[in-house]
Parts: C-alpha cells; sequence; structure tokens
C-alpha cells in the first residue's frame, strides 16, 4: 500500500457554543484502506463526518479548528457539494434514494446524462433531453463491477432494504472522481446475509483503490472488515490501532471506560425490603420510529433507582414511551401487579407513574407558555389540582399555580425572571427542571426520566441527578432512568439494563467492569451466573460452560476471513450447529461465538486478514 | 386464473372510478336532455378547443410536488391583458394574438416569479395558498383596471374604457368595460384560420395518428427491446385512442345517425395544431434535465436537496411554466368566446380546470396528458348538459346549474380528502410494516416461525 | 415613551401600523365633511354584527384545528334555523332566538361529522375543508330549492317552490338585537344641534350580545377544560403525555365552532335585515379569518383579545373606508376592491408564517 493519504484530518476540534465536542482528533486513511470509526453515542463520530463532509450545522455554528487535506492539498470544504468535488462520498443511515424512479435514474441522481437538442441551445443546458437510454447503460456497468445482481430498471421503492444500500453504494462509485467514502453505519438495517454481502462488496471495492470509513456500532464487523480502528471517546481519539492488535473486549473498553466520576454515591446494600416488584415488563415490543424494542422482558423492584442504557437505536428509548402509550406496543405490562392497558394514557397516569420525555423541547414542554403554566398542567388533568369551583365548574387556579410554582423555582433552583416566563428562552438545565417538576407534582410512585442530562451543562447536571437522588431516598419513588450516558447511570442507579437490538442484553450493576457492559452493548450476551435477574431470561450457552470469555474458545481457529473459515468448518452455517446441540434459544450460541449479530458472522479473531479474491 | 382477471378487473375499475362515474353521469345527462348528437359533438368539441391548455397547464405544477395550482387564475389575467392591449392598440388578427402571446408570456413570467417565491414560502399549503392568492390578485387586478386605468396609468379608448363626467364638465374615462369585444379580424382568429369539416378531417387524422402509434410501438420494441405486452401497455393510450377514431370513421362511413351528426360539425385545424404542440412542449419539458429535476423535487425535496438540485428554483421554474401556458390557454380561450368579461373570465378558471383535471383521474400527484383529455371532455360535456336536464327533469335549469358546481367542488373535494387520508393511512401502515419487518427478521434470524406474544 | 415601546413590540410593527392607519381614517372623518354620527354607528353595529363568525374562527384555531374554512357549515345550520323561523313567521327576540335554537342541533351535528373528517386528515385541514364548505354549500343550494317551503314570503312568486336568494326579515326581527336599549341620540333628542353627533346612535342589544359571547369565551378559557385544549391546541405532542385525547379535544372545538357561527350568522342577518341563502355563505369564513389574524392571532394561537381587536380593527377599516375614498378621489365601489385586497392579503401573510407542520 501507498504511504500516502488520500484523507488526513489533523488536529481537529469542535465546540458548539462553548461545549467542547472534539478536542484535537485526527484521522489519517490511505487509498485502498479501511478504517474504522466507533465511540459511544456523543463521542464525536457524526461531528467528525459533518466536518469532512461540509455540512451547514458546523459553519452555522463557528466552523471547526485544524486542517483537513486530500490528497497531500489542503481543503476548505464549505457544503456537501464541495465535498463530493472532491471525491468524498457517503453512504447515509437514512437512504437517500427516490422510491419511484428505478436503480438507474437513482445512480445518476442529478447526474443525469444528457443530450443536446435546440431548444437547450437558446434556454440553457436544463433544456438538455435526458439521455435514458446510456444511463441505463452506466448504471449497469457500475452495478457489475460491484459484483451485485440487481437490475438497473427495477423501482427502487419495490427493493427490499438490503439492497437499497447497494443502490447507494453504487450512487457513490458511479461519481468516477470518489476516492473515499463514509459509511455511516451502514448494516443497521441489514439482515446478516444482506450485511456480509453489502461488506464483502466494500472489500472489494476497497482492493480497486478507493478508501472507506466506516463508521459502526457491531464490534465484529468493525473486526472482521477494517485496517485500521480509530476510537473516540468524549470527543477525544482515544487511540488508533490496527485492527490486528484489537479484538472486540480490547475495543468495548476503549469505548466505554471512563472514570466514574461524576458522583460518588453511596451505594445501598441490598436492602431485604427492596425486594417487591412494582414493574414488570413481559415480551414487551414498541414501534417507535428508530428505536424499536422487540422484546423487553425485565423486572423493576420498588423503591430502587433503575437505568436502562445502551447504543442509540437499539431501542431503550421507546421502553418508557411505550408503557406511557405514546407509541403502539405489544406485550404485557404489570404496574404493582396489576395488568395495564397501555395505550389508556391516563390509566397509567392514574396508577402513579409520571414521565419526563427525552423530547424536551418537543413533547416535553409547551414553549411559549409560562413555567407556572408548563408545571401545573400535569396535576391540573391528572389529579385535578389547582382546581377552583366556581358555580360547580371547575376553573383553574392560577393564583395557587404561581404559588406552587414558585416553591418549585426554589427547590429545584430553577434560574428565571419568574413564573411567568416563556420556558422556551430558559436554558437546557431549568427546561429540564421544570419537566421534572412537572412530573413531581403528580406525586408520583414510579418516575420514568429518559436522557435527563442531554445537553445540560455539568452544574445543571448534578443538580438533576441530585434531586432524583432525593427524590428516591425521601420518598421512595422508584425511578427508572433511561439514557445514553452510561457513566451517569453507573452513578446513580442500583441495577442497569442494557437494551441492544431491542431486547435486553443484559442487566448490570454499575460496579461491574466496563469491558462488560461494552460487550452488551455490542451484542454478546452476558450474564453473571447465580445473579438474581429473575424473569423469562435465556440462559447463555457459554457462560454454562465455565464463563470463559466466549470468544476466546473460536479466538483459536486461524486461517482467512473468519466467515469463511467458519463456513470451511462446519460446512454450514455455526450457529446451527450449535442450536442443534443446545435446544436453546440460537442467539445464546451464537453470543458463544461472540458474534455482533446472532447469526453467521463468525468470531472475531487476532490474525491479520488476508485479501479474499 | 379466474380469480386473477377478476382482481385486473376489480383493481380497474377501483383506479378509474371517478372517469367511470362521470362517464355514466355524462351519458345520463346527455340522454336526459333530449338534445341531439350534432349539437352535443359541435359544442363538445368547442368546449375542448378551448379549454384543454388551460388544463394542460396544470400538469408541471403536479409533478413538481406543489398539488392543484389554483393560481393559473394569475396566467389567465395576463392572457387577457395581452388580448385587451391589443384590441386597444387596434392590432388585429392572428399576428394580434400572436403579440398577445408574447406579451402575456413576458407578464406571466413576472407573476409566475411571484407565486414560485410565495410557494416556496408555504410548501405543504400551496394549493390553499394558491386560491387565496387567486383572490388577492382579482382584487389587485380589478384596482388596476378599474380605478388605475384612465386616472392613474394614463389611457383613453372611449371603446373599451367607461367614461364619465368630472366636475369640470369633461367626459373623461377611467376604468375598463365590464365586456370587452375584440375587434373582428380578432375574434375566433385561431379557430376561423383553418377550418375543415370533421368527416374530411377525421380519417386524415386517424391516418396520422395510427402512423404515429406505429412509430411509437415499433421503437419501443426494436430500440429499447421491451415485449409486446410491456410495450403494448405504456402506450395503451395511443392505441385505446387509435382504436377508438378508427371505430368512429367506420360508424361515420356506415350508420345514416351517425353521420348526420358528425356533417355539420367543424374542426378548427389552427387550434388543433396549437394544442398539439403545446402538449409537445410540456411532454418534451418532462423528458429534459429540467423535467426530470421537478419529478425528482416532486418525488422527495430532501433527496432532491441532498443530492444538490436547487429545489426553490426548480419549483420556481415549474410555477413559471404553468402561468404561462395558463396565459395561452386564457388567450385561446377568449378567442373561441369573441370577447372577455373583463372581471369574470378568470374568476373560475382555477376551479374549473383543476375539476376537470380530477374528473379525468388524475390526482394530487399524479397527472398526464391522458387524463387530461379525458378530463376535459367530460367535464365540459357535464358543464354544458346538466343545466338542460335540469330543465327537463325538474323544470329548473338552475338546479342543473347548482348541481354542475356542486359537481364541481365536490369532485375537487372528495380527491383532497382521499388524497390526505390515505396518506395519514399509508404512514401509519408504512411504519406498522416497518415493525413488522424488523420482528420478522429477527424472528428470521433465530430461527423461530415468530413469536409468541 | 418606553410605554410606547412596549406597546409596539406587543403588538407587532404591522398591527401598530393599520392601527395607527385606522386612527387616521376615524379622524380624517371630520375634515372631510362625512357624518361622524353615522359613520361611528355604522362601525360599531358592523362590530357587533360580525363579532360571533370572529369567536367561531378563535374557538376552532384555539382547539388545534387551525383556521376554520369550514366555517360555512356552520353559517349554513344558521340559516336553516333562520329558514325554518321565517317560514312559520316567527318575529321579535323571541323568534330571533328560536331560529337560534332550532340552528344548533343541526350545528352540533355538522360540527361532528366536520371534525370526524378533518380528524383523519391532519396537515391537510384547511384545503379540505375549503373544498368541504364550498361543495356542502353548493349541495345545500339545491336543497333550498327542493325543500318544501310554503310561506309565500319567502319562496319564488311564479314556481312557488324554493327560497328566494334574499328574504327580508322586516316583518321577523329586523334589528331586533339592534334596537334592544338602544341609545339613539336623534330619537331620543341628545345633541341635535351638534351637526357631528346628532345622528350618532349605539345598538346596544347587539353589542351586549357579543360582549356577552366574549365573555363566556373567556371564561371558558379559564376553565381546566379550556386550559387543557388550548394546551391541547398548542402542542399536541405534548398534551398526548397528558393522557389528553386530541381528537377529542378538537372535535368539541369544531362543534362549538360550527354552534357559535350558527348562532352568529343569525346576528349577522337581523342586523343586516335580511337572509342570504345560496351562494351568500361561500366567502363567508374569510373576512373573520382576515378579521382574527389581524387583530394579533396565528392559525396556532388566539385569545378573545385578537378577536375583539382583529373585529375592531377590521370592520372600522371596512366601514369608514368607502366614504373616505369617495370623499378624496371619486371612486366608486373601491372599498370593495381594498377590501378583498387587504382580507386576502391578511390570509395570505399569515399562511407564509405557518412553520412546516407541529405535533401530531
Amino acid at each position: 500500500m501507498d504511504n500516502k493519504f488520500i484523507l488526513e484530518m489533523n488536529h481537529i476540534e469542535k465546540d458548539f457554543f462553548g461545549n467542547q465536542v472534539l478536542k484535537d482528533v485526527s484521522i489519517k486513511v490511505k487509498p485502498g484502506e479501511i478504517v474504522a470509526l466507533i465511540g459511544e453515542n456523543g463521542a464525536g463520530k457524526s461531528t467528525i463526518m459533518n466536518i469532512l463532509f461540509g455540512m451547514p450545522a458546523i459553519h452555522q455554528t463557528g466552523g471547526f479548528k485544524g486542517e483537513v487535506i486530500i490528497n497531500g492539498e489542503k481543503v476548505d470544504i464549505k457544503s456537501p457539494i464541495e465535498a463530493m468535488k472532491h471525491g468524498i462520498g457517503m453512504v447515509h443511515q437514512e437512504f437517500m434514494l427516490i422510491d419511484g424512479y428505478d436503480v438507474a435514474e437513482n445512480v445518476k441522481l442529478n447526474r443525469e446524462n444528457l443530450k443536446k437538442t435546440p431548444l437547450s441551445l437558446i434556454f440553457g443546458k436544463r433544456l438538455n433531453l435526458v439521455d435514458q437510454a446510456s444511463m441505463h447503460k452506466d448504471a449497469r456497468t457500475t452495478l457489475d463491477s460491484l459484483g451485485i445482481d440487481l437490475g438497473e430498471q427495477t423501482r427502487v421503492g419495490s427493493l427490499p432494504v438490503g439492497y437499497k444500500q447497494f443502490v447507494e453504494i453504487a450512487r457513490e462509485l458511479d461519481k468516477q472522481n470518489t476516492r473515499l467514502i463514509v459509511l455511516d453505519e451502514p448494516t443497521a438495517v441489514l439482515t446478516e446475509s444482506e450485511a456480509e454481502t453489502f461488506l464483502s462488496c466494500v472489500r472489494s471495492v476497497a482492493e480497486k483503490g478507493i478508501a472507506f470509513i466506516f463508521i459502526s456500532h457491531k464490534l465484529d464487523e468493525v473486526k472482521n472488515n477494517s485496517h485500521h480502528v480509530f476510537v473516540l471517546r468524549d470527543g477525544e481519539m482515544v487511540g488508533d490501532y490496527h485492527t490486528k492488535e484489537l479484538n472486540t473486549i480490547r475495543m468495548s473498553e476503549l469505548m466505554v471506560g471512563r472514570k466514574v466520576e461524576i458522583l460518588n454515591r453511596q451505594m445501598e446494600d441490598e436492602d431485604p425490603s427492596h425486594q417487591e416488584i412494582c414493574l414488570e415488563l413481559e415480551h414487551f415490543g414498541v414501534s417507535m420510529p428508530g428505536e424499536i424494542a422487540r422484546d423487553i422482558t425485565l423486572q423493576v423492584k420498588k423503591g430502587e433507582i433503575f437505568g436502562i442504557g445502551g447504543l442509540a437505536g437499539h431501542g431503550k428509548i421507546s421502553i418508557a414511551n411505550g408503557i406511557m402509550g405514546l407509541y403502539p406496543s405489544r406485550g404485557q405490562v404489570k404496574i404493582n401487579g396489576k395488568i395495564m392497558d397501555v395505550t389508556r394514557t391516563d390509566d397509567t397516569l392514574d396508577a402513579g407513574v409520571a414521565f419526563v420525555s427525552e423530547d424536551r423541547r418537543g413533547s416535553g414542554l409547551m414553549l411559549d407558555e409560562s413555567i407556572e403554566l408548563n408545571i401545573a398542567i400535569a396535576a391540573l388533568k391528572t389529579k385535578n389540582r389547582f382546581v377552583i369551583k366556581r358555580l360547580g365548574i371547575p376553573f383553574y387556579d392560577k393564583k395557587g399555580a404561581i404559588k406552587y410554582a414558585e416553591k418549585m423555582i426554589q427547590e429545584l433552583d430553577i434560574r428565571c425572571t419568574g413564573h411567568s416566563q416563556p420556558v422556551r428562552s430558559l436554558s437546557g438545565g431549568n427546561q429540564q427542571k421544570v419537566c421534572i417538576a412537572r412530573a413531581l407534582t403528580l406525586d408520583p410512585d414510579i418516575l420514568f426520566v429518559s436522557e435527563p442530562t442531554r445537553g445540560i451543562d455539568i452544574g445543571a447536571k448534578k443538580m438533576i441527578l441530585d434531586s432524583l437522588m432525593k427524590l428516591n431516598k425521601e420518598k421512595g419513588v422508584t425511578v427508572i432512568i433511561t439514557s445514553s450516558e452510561l457513566a451517569e447511570l453507573r452513578s446513580v442507579c442500583n441495577r442497569i439494563a442494557i437494551v441492544t437490538e431491542g431486547r435486553i442484553a443484559g442487566i448490570l450493576s454499575s460496579t461491574d467492569e466496563d469491558y462488560k457492559f461494552g460487550m452488551l452493548m455490542s451484542g454478546a450476551k452476558y450474564e453473571e451466573p447465580g445473579a438474581a435477574q429473575g424473569g423469562d431470561r435465556p440462559q447463555d450457552a457459554a457462560a454454562a460452560q465455565g464463563g470463559d470469555w466466549p470468544q476466546d474458545a473460536a479466538a483459536a481457529q486461524g486461517g482467512d476471513w473468519p466467515q469463511d473459515a467458519a463456513a470451511a468448518q462446519e460446512g454450514g452455517r455455526p450457529q446451527n450447529t450449535a442450536a442443534a446441540q443446545e435446544g436453546g434459544r440460537p442467539q445464546n450460541t451464537a453470543a458463544a461465538q461472540g458474534g455482533g449479530q446472532s447469526g453467521d458472522v463468525a468470531p472475531a479473531r487476532e490474525t491479520e486478514r488476508t485479501v479474499k479474491e | 386464473m379466474e380469480n386473477k382477471k377478476h382482481n385486473k378487473a376489480v383493481e380497474f375499475l377501483q383506479d378509474n372510478m371517478v372517469p367511470i362515474l362521470f362517464t355514466v353521469l355524462c351519458l345520463a345527462s346527455i340522454k336526459i336532455s333530449g338534445q341531439n348528437a350534432g349539437y352535443v359533438i359541435t359544442e363538445t368539441i368547442s368546449r375542448v378547443g378551448r379549454n384543454a391548455i388551460l388544463i394542460v397547464s396544470l400538469i408541471l405544477p403536479v409533478l413538481c410536488g406543489m398539488g392543484l395550482n389554483f393560481s393559473i387564475v394569475l396566467g389567465a389575467m395576463a392572457g387577457e391583458v395581452g388580448l385587451i392591449l391589443i384590441t386597444h392598440w387596434s392590432f388585429d388578427g392572428l399576428k394580434g394574438i400572436v403579440l398577445a402571446a408574447v406579451i402575456a408570456t413576458i407578464l406571466s413570467v413576472i407573476l409566475g416569479t411571484l407565486t414560485g417565491i410565495l410557494f416556496n414560502k408555504v410548501k405543504g399549503q400551496e394549493m390553499i395558498t394558491g386560491m387565496i392568492l387567486g383572490f388577492f390578485a382579482v382584487g389587485v387586478y380589478d384596482l388596476i383596471f378599474i380605478f388605475m386605468v384612465g386616472s392613474i396609468i394614463p389611457m383613453v379608448n372611449p371603446e373599451i374604457m367607461l367614461n364619465s363626467q368630472n366636475e369640470a364638465g369633461e367626459t373623461i374615462y377611467v376604468g375598463l368595460r365590464n365586456t370587452i369585444d375584440f375587434h373582428a379580424e380578432t375574434k375566433y382568429a385561431v379557430d376561423n384560420a383553418w377550418k375543415v369539416m370533421f368527416v374530411k378531417f377525421l380519417p386524415v387524422f386517424l391516418a396520422c395518428f395510427a402512423a404515429v402509434t406505429a412509430v411509437i410501438l415499433a421503437w419501443k420494441l426494436l430500440k429499447k427491446k421491451e415485449s409486446v405486452k410491456e410495450a403494448c401497455l405504456s402506450s395503451r393510450g395511443f392505441i385505446i385512442t387509435s382504436i377508438l377514431l378508427a371505430v368512429l370513421q367506420v360508424l361515420i362511413k356506415t350508420v345514416p345517425a351517425v353521420t348526420k351528426a358528425f356533417f355539420i360539425v367543424q374542426v378548427p385545424v389552427l387550434t388543433a395544431i396549437v394544442i398539439a404542440a403545446v402538449c409537445l412542449l410540456v411532454v418534451f419539458i418532462t423528458r429534459t434535465k429540467l423535467g426530470q429535476d421537478i419529478r425528482t423535487v416532486g418525488m422527495n425535496m430532501q433527496v432532491a436537496s441532498a443530492a444538490g438540485i436547487d429545489v426553490d428554483r426548480t419549483r420556481i421554474v415549474a410555477t413559471v411554466l404553468s402561468t404561462i401556458i395558463a396565459s395561452w390557454g386564457q388567450i385561446i380561450f377568449l378567442q373561441n368566446i369573441g370577447n372577455v368579461q373583463t372581471f369574470n373570465s378568470h374568476e373560475q378558471v382555477g376551479t374549473y380546470a383543476v375539476a376537470a383535471l380530477l374528473v379525468g383521474g388524475a390526482s394530487i400527484d399524479k397527472a398526464t396528458m391522458g387524463q387530461v383529455f379525458t378530463g376535459t371532455v367530460l367535464f365540459h360535456i357535464l358543464f354544458f348538459m346538466t343545466p338542460l336536464a335540469g330543465k327537463v327533469l325538474f323544470n329548473d335549469p338552475q338546479l342543473g346549474e347548482y348541481f354542475r358546481v356542486f359537481l364541481c367542488y365536490g369532485i375537487i373535494a372528495i380527491s383532497l380528502f382521499l388524497y390526505a387520508w390515505k396518506k395519514v393511512v399509508a404512514e401509519k401502515r408504512r411504519m406498522q410494516k416497518e415493525y413488522e419487518e424488523q420482528l420478522a427478521q429477527l424472528d428470521g434470524k433465530q430461527g423461530q416461525t415468530g413469536m409468541t406474544i | 415613551m418606553n410605554r410606547l415601546k412596549q406597546a409596539v413590540d406587543y403588538l407587532g410593527v404591522s398591527r401598530t401600523v393599520v392601527i395607527g392607519f385606522l386612527l387616521v381614517l376615524i379622524l380624517s372623518v371630520f375634515p372631510l365633511g362625512i357624518n361622524p354620527g353615522m359613520i361611528y354607528s355604522d362601525c360599531l353595529v358592523r362590530i357587533g354584527m360580525n363579532g360571533f363568525l370572529v369567536l367561531a374562527m378563535m374557538i376552532s384555531i384555539v382547539c388545534g384545528a387551525g383556521l376554520n374554512f369550514g366555517l360555512p357549515i356552520g353559517i349554513l345550520c344558521g340559516l336553516f334555523g333562520g329558514s325554518i323561523a321565517v317560514q312559520f313567521n316567527w318575529s321579535g327576540l323571541a323568534g330571533f332566538w328560536g331560529a337560534c335554537l332550532v340552528s344548533v342541533p343541526f350545528a352540533i351535528a355538522a360540527g361532528w361529522l366536520y371534525a370526524l373528517l378533518l380528524n383523519n386528515v391532519k396537515g391537510s385541514e384547511m384545503t379540505v375543508g375549503n373544498y368541504m364548505a364550498f361543495s356542502i354549500v353548493s349541495l345545500m343550494s339545491i336543497a333550498w330549492l327542493v325543500l318544501p317551503y310554503s310561506n309565500p314570503k319567502i319562496v319564488w312568486p311564479i314556481t312557488g317552490v324554493g327560497l328566494r336568494t334574499t328574504m327580508t326579515l322586516e316583518e321577523n326581527y329586523d334589528k331586533v338585537l339592534d334596537n334592544f336599549l338602544k341609545i339613539d341620540f336623534r330619537a331620543m333628542g341628545i345633541l341635535q344641534d351638534n351637526p357631528y353627533w346628532k345622528d350618532f346612535s349605539l345598538s346596544t342589544g347587539l353589542l351586549l350580545v357579543f360582549a356577552a359571547g366574549c365573555l363566556l369565551m373567556w371564561l371558558f378559557m379559564k376553565t381546566r377544560a379550556g386550559v387543557i385544549m388550548r394546551c391541547s391546541g398548542v402542542n399536541p405532542g405534548f398534551s398526548r403525555t397528558l393522557g389528553v385525547n386530541n381528537n377529542r379535544v378538537r372535535t368539541i372545538g369544531i362543534i362549538a365552532s360550527t354552534v357559535i357561527a350558527a348562532i352568529g350568522i343569525n346576528i349577522y342577518s337581523q342586523s343586516y335585515g335580511f337572509y342570504q341563502f345560496y351562494s351568500a355563505p361561500l366567502m363567508m369564513a374569510f373576512p373573520a379569518m382576515a378579521a382574527i389574524l389581524i387583530g394579533g392571532a396565528t392559525p396556532r394561537k388566539a385569545g378573545v383579545f385578537n378577536v375583539v381587536l382583529g373585529v375592531i380593527l377590521f370592520q372600522s377599516l371596512l366601514t369608514l373606508a368607502t366614504p373616505v375614498a369617495n370623499a378624496v378621489i371619486n371612486a366608486g365601489s373601491i372599498s370593495e376592491v381594498v377590501r378583498i385586497i387587504v382580507q386576502n392579503g391578511i390570509i395570505l401573510y399569515a399562511l407564509t408564517k405557518i412553520r412546516a407542520n407541529g405535533g401530531k
């Protein structure tokens, strides 16, 4: 491989209104290299790609520091179109495809082949005829070069999701000058076989000299498909490694590990009185766009602070939303032993459940209304508080609400100009305090809080977490916190459930080691032998085998691309054989292989990958 | 096989419910009114001739995702201004009409651009905004042509302006008359330029049309290498029209009643050529880069924008083109009528054109040339037949008139409702499907047939 | 000066300009030789006439359904009640309230159906509502022709079937509210030697009814139900998390809007002196919209203050425009044209201010 880099991003720094999101990040990519960029949510991956791609969100917020060098030349990319001109392509998470067009038209979107006409000579090139025939031919050539079996005249809307991803890659490649393609969670919506076909296509394209930056949470895919791994954590470059130096455990450690410094909570011993179960979910699934929960089974004890963590898009946010009836759901929910019909939100509220939404500015607040109304409204509706009856008609007791609001403002230290200030003009932290105040006004038994400290400065963070802990301690309220910030969960929660792929991957305690959290989040099933989890959780076969880390067992295999090896050995799919042995749920056995997704992809290993033809 | 055929028939009925329903209504009202065929046919040809272009002007905004362009009123007004000016300057005849078209085009570019800018500010609510803009524009038009012409805008023309006495006893001219007659040479100029008897015209037209159809089919079969079935399906409009024309020709030659009906009918050939030219122009535009961009923007603005297409500018261009074509349409309309109701001719242009398009089976996001012509024919037959039918049924032509207004607004209301409702339902269904797909995927991975709940 | 600045900020620059312009018109009456007494009385009457229709527009905005393009539906119900009243020769205040009473059940039913329609087309309420209203008005035009009215005063003289386009209320309850407790300077002999004020009159009954309507609406907005409705309209997504059934709230709001419109058209007609059938209701939603918008409301937010301010501004502007314009330039019906321009211009402006869609 060439020593010259196709892309260098050196000492990139970016802050959003004082919030330092990237601190001295450097990335280097050689032509034909596949480089992985891993990190937790909020680590800075999207930000650095937005910088590379010249997105307006970067320039409208003060630009960035550092330099970007493409092919040895310093560049200043101010828009996605400029990025494209420099040969940077991007395959997005949401498909940028037109369903009503066929594959060829999508591949050639806004770059259609044209033929001149008499009218275009007068009125300009927009009146050139579209040369459908040559477009289809070109598209066919590109598709063939990718080795994809896809008709260029197929309507994209009718394609299964996996194929749509190919069309995106074909589009980037059809642009002749593409030198680097960014893949943003490309296999998030693909099945295993689709993912493997896609990644093998990526590998073959890379051999032709096109570099890839591969952003993914699926550590096995990263392990099996990249040459280099860049790990971002909290906006800092933790390391730049050759993939062969790492295994998935180490990767998750690097991603997740941090000093748990925010709060030193005194972990109380398991109080025997804290064994009553107040909330029980059984095979609970929620259909929330982008955050689908498939099969959640867990039990929350009364009086505990329970955390729900996991990566973005894996479904943790949907749980609370589903219980509150905001999105369609299925499965069973029991509150204090009683089966609930979650579609009836007011029944849930009446049962003593309150919810602080993650969508603070959207469905969490009435931005143009006063603090006092925002605080009082929930109790007004559900508990008939702040009501004054005149002539038998219930009126809103504004005076009473104001008095109460002022009390809350003081208690929670909400910085504002007064109770009548519109909530829109408060800072994020104070807005969150208003939301919490509203939930507290309901005097709940169970409080769901989603992303309580997202986008909030450190001082307010502490305040909010403190008030939640106080609530739990003084009033015995069961607090269930859903958050992407593992550190904060570990600092306040008794137990933390990690949701991966819409299921509970495992329940850990805050003192468990970093790598365990990382493993659960990347899809391995882990369960502490002997831990009282309760519920219906399948037993991990590997754990049953003796507590060895599963992938070490599989690591003893040598050879080429892992999946070929596995296929060659068994002559079949690894997990099926294992399943046949177990008679148990297949995903355990797949977990036995340490796979990112249960299924085809074989174990992460530690040998140098060689090129597959 | 039986089931599949049955389903296809049901599907065809469902998809084309509206035109079928209106065909039935048309036939019913023709029957009831008892008018003779000759009158019906002459009147229909006349109406289709003068209205077709107005309805064609609606296609591009539909393709661009802006829905039904109720603001073609502005284009119509531009056309009227053109004709009024040539009458004022006594620049008559065909050349006058050409000049009027040029003036109208220039005005339409300005008005269309302003409209397009407005539409870009109200993405998602273009239809209602277009309607209100139409009202607004009528007000401005009235202001200019009732009060400002003659006073602030110096213009003296006793023929077309209203006169009154000022304090000094002098005659002053302010404001246009309510009806302005065109000069003799301008009236019907395009229509009369070349009139051919229908019975002589049809064989020639049939031959040309069949030839064109044959060429298109040949090209599709040979060059694009489509299968016979595919080629026939995609050019079914041409094939069906050719067959209908051939049938008509046979009927005229053989059935005396039909011959009699068509004998008096005259075809304004120049008008037909103009209409054909405009249609070809629109079809041509859709096949250009501009047309491709318009369609891309219409299908998905975000993707278009991400691909680098200037969405706002494309929408403005589509609006301008729509306005220009509407202005030409109004000129053809008025030359057929012979005069202009200065303040009324453009009032219902938007509503009637939209209703006609919808009657033809188009919808808010889909409009084809075939639907334009089907709709024009059906709508306008209904338009002049219902009062006559009303007179026969209820002895009250007024009832027929109200009925046709009701049909007009009703078809628009139902189309809008169905479209909006389908969107809501489709969105729900899509989310449900996505959810199920995702679940099935994972269930499939597990090797189980499905989760028990 | 600071207070002035505060007021301007609160009202917005455009509104302040309008108010300023109106004040100019009001005062210009004197130097132009127009009879102030009469014109100001006219202004007040117009305000009372149109007030309820604007109140109907307000409740539709508050409950989250936006500008009520379907106002003509409520108006038709009111006209129906009125036609019954005239058919049976009801007169006086009792006759008037009888007409209103008859309209109400129809308005409730129609409002409920209309709400059902709107709830299924969220995002396209304006367009769908508008053309639904247009088609129903046309349908009712057929109904007016065929329904079995028999009172010779209201049917077509020749055929004896079908309502006339306009029917006079002279023998029924023409100006019955207007005249209730009316303070008529001329009749009472007050200030008769003052050339400016001798013709002034105050239609107390009419304004009392409008004031009562505003008061009831204001009180409603302060009840628990009213607060919840307002929240649902302002942020439906938020209200869902409170367990509010947004569709139900919208239904109640639209039914209320339809009923208020039904009563409102009766108030309007008794003051005008005529019931106008057939295509008159088609365009009646738009002046009400323009009025509430100029009063400071938006398609998402409205209050009683917007209603009152708006109807005063809009109607006074229209009333004063004709005579003032006539006195300045010898222009005939320029006020009608100006009305169309101003009215639709205001609505256009408001439409451009609606940002994408909000909430579910």
